[in-house]
């Protein structure tokens, strides 16, 4: 499948610097770009969440997407941010997680297009050392 | 009976900014909040997934909606929204107190080869692999049509002359100024005979639409039909689905209709197959009552976000009768026509005030 460039582009803030949308009133979270809290109506405020924090659980994907290939195999792993909250992302330069591995946030290639050769970027995972 | 509770629409256009997501949740946030929460959502989008890669919008939409409503998402090509409103009404009907219909759709993340290479996929396997495009489809029944009742090049431009002058008005629609005849007809072929002008601009957009069965100060009513996908099949100069819909609906005489005019032709053959004007004589209607017939621009000037565009008229629909619409203003009953690709399916819809 064809790598979106506008949507590449629209995800830049989450992607690239964990920046979600999140309502001063009713505290729900979003991500996207959206100007008011669909729920309350409160205008969203941006806001970038902690780079560290540990791995709660993790997986060795075998199987992997045609596109991940050159990656295989991935571990991909739920993290705790240092605020309490959690993102799934791709955890790198570890040879076996543990859970509880203390890991920050780190900017890679993720997927690169076949036809276009355009790259997908985002951030990812790596321990603390 | 089913009625309209609230309508809301994105301005249709380029969004690069926004996900199909982002733009579903613009109109329905505040619509719920005005209606109430929703029992169900039905949600249409036809090319979304080609274009984000994401093929699970009405679930992300519901999680970030913050409701706990039933979530369906409903498909029927370029009729997708149309098909997703008649759903909606049945829903209502089998005892649904609120039924969200959110339409919300993309062309414009991609370079528009994209999205004309996407559409592709409407069109049934044996007759797509040449390159067949969804112009191409129309371009054939317009080379019928034009030669079957004599229409000429300079009378079919008219369509588009009408739908700019009607958008102008309409502050949501995504092509806002007026073309001359002239202009038309000297536009880029695209399909020959069909020209740029003739054609749908490519559009994101969204638009959500509250039914309930709560007495509201609108009506809705649908009926829908469908015939032949497969373009060697049909009398391509007539919609059989819409013919049929429309005996279905039992409605004679209406104040305006939105039809889908994906391309200038299909305009003049929806007219016809509604039975609104005789065959071969759409465009004398168009010139008698030119701002009843889209009022909105139609899918020529007010735009196409294709799974979305069905919701978009029904919303439409409820401001004219509201509040008004454009340069029509405000009337009292009001028809929209949505169809699978040019007539394989019609979905109506009949809107009437209390
Ligand atoms: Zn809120």
């Amino acid at each position: 499948m064809d790598i979106s460039p506008a949507r590449i582009w629209r995800e830049k803030p989450f992607s690239y610097r964990l920046e979600v949308l999140e309502c001063p009133k009713c505290k729900r979270r979003y991500v996207g770009n959206v100007e008011e809290c669909p729920k309350c109506g409160a205008k969203l405020e941006r806001k970038r969440l902690p780079r560290k924090g540990r791995v709660i659980a993790w997986t060795k994907v075998v199987q992997v997407p045609e596109f991940a290939e050159d990656f295989a195999p991935l571990y991909i792993g739920l993290i705790e941010l240092e605020d309490g909250s959690r993102v799934v992302a791709k955890l790198v330069d570890v040879v076996e997680p543990s859970d509880g591995m203390e890991v920050e946030a780190v900017l890679r290639r993720v997927r690169v297009d076949g036809q276009t050769g355009l790259i997908e970027y985002a951030l990812c995972f790596r321990p603390i050392l | 009976m089913v009625y309209v509770c609230g309508a809301k629409v994105y301005p249709v256009g380029r969004h690069y900014d926004k996900s199909v997501v982002d733009m579903a949740l613009e109109v329905s946030g505040p619509l719920v909040r005005e209606c109430g929460e929703p029992e169900a959502i039905v949600f249409a989008t036809y090319l979304s997934p080609f274009q984000e890669d994401f093929d699970n919008h009405a679930q992300l939409f519901a999680e970030y909606l913050g409701t706990d409503a039933e979530v369906y998402t409903v498909a029927s090509g370029d009729g997708s929204g149309g098909a997703a409103i008649s759903l909606g009404e049945k829903l209502v009907k089998a005892g649904y107190k609120r039924v969200l219909v959110v339409g919300s759709d993309k062309t414009n993340d991609f370079h528009s080869k994209h999205a004309v290479e996407q559409l592709t996929t409407l069109i049934a396997p044996y007759e797509r692999y040449y390159g067949t495009t969804y112009s191409s489809v129309h371009a054939l029944a317009a080379r019928l049509y034009m030669k079957r009742f004599n229409l000429s090049r300079e009378e079919l431009s008219q369509w588009a002359v009408v739908m700019h002058s009607n958008a102008i008005d309409v502050p949501h629609a995504q092509l806002r100024f007026p073309v001359k005849i002239e202009k038309v007809c000297s536009s880029n072929v695209i399909s020959e005979p069909l020209r740029l002008l003739d054609a749908h601009p490519f559009s994101d957009g969204a638009a959500a639409v509250m039914l309930t069965s709560e007495s509201s100060p609108v009506e809705l009513r649908t009926a829908s039909a469908s015939s032949k996908l497969t373009v060697a099949n049909r009398d391509l100069t007539f919609m059989d689905s819409t013919y049929k819909a429309m005996k279905k609906l039992g409605v004679d005489g209406v104040d305006a209709v939105e039809v889908h005019d994906a391309f200038s032709i299909a305009g003049l053959i929806a007219l016809e197959s509604l039975g609104l004007a005789e065959r071969g004589k759409a465009i004398e209607l168009l010139n008698e009552r030119p701002k009843e017939i889209n009022p909105s621009g139609g899918l020529k000037a007010r735009g196409h976000p294709i799974g979305a565009t069905g919701v978009y008229q029904v919303a439409e629909g409820f401001s004219a009768i509201t509040e008004g619409l454009g340069r029509l203003g405000k009337v009292s009953s009001f028809l929209t026509h949505s169809t699978n690709l040019m007539g394989a399916s019609t979905y109506l819809t009949y809107l009437k005030e209390v």
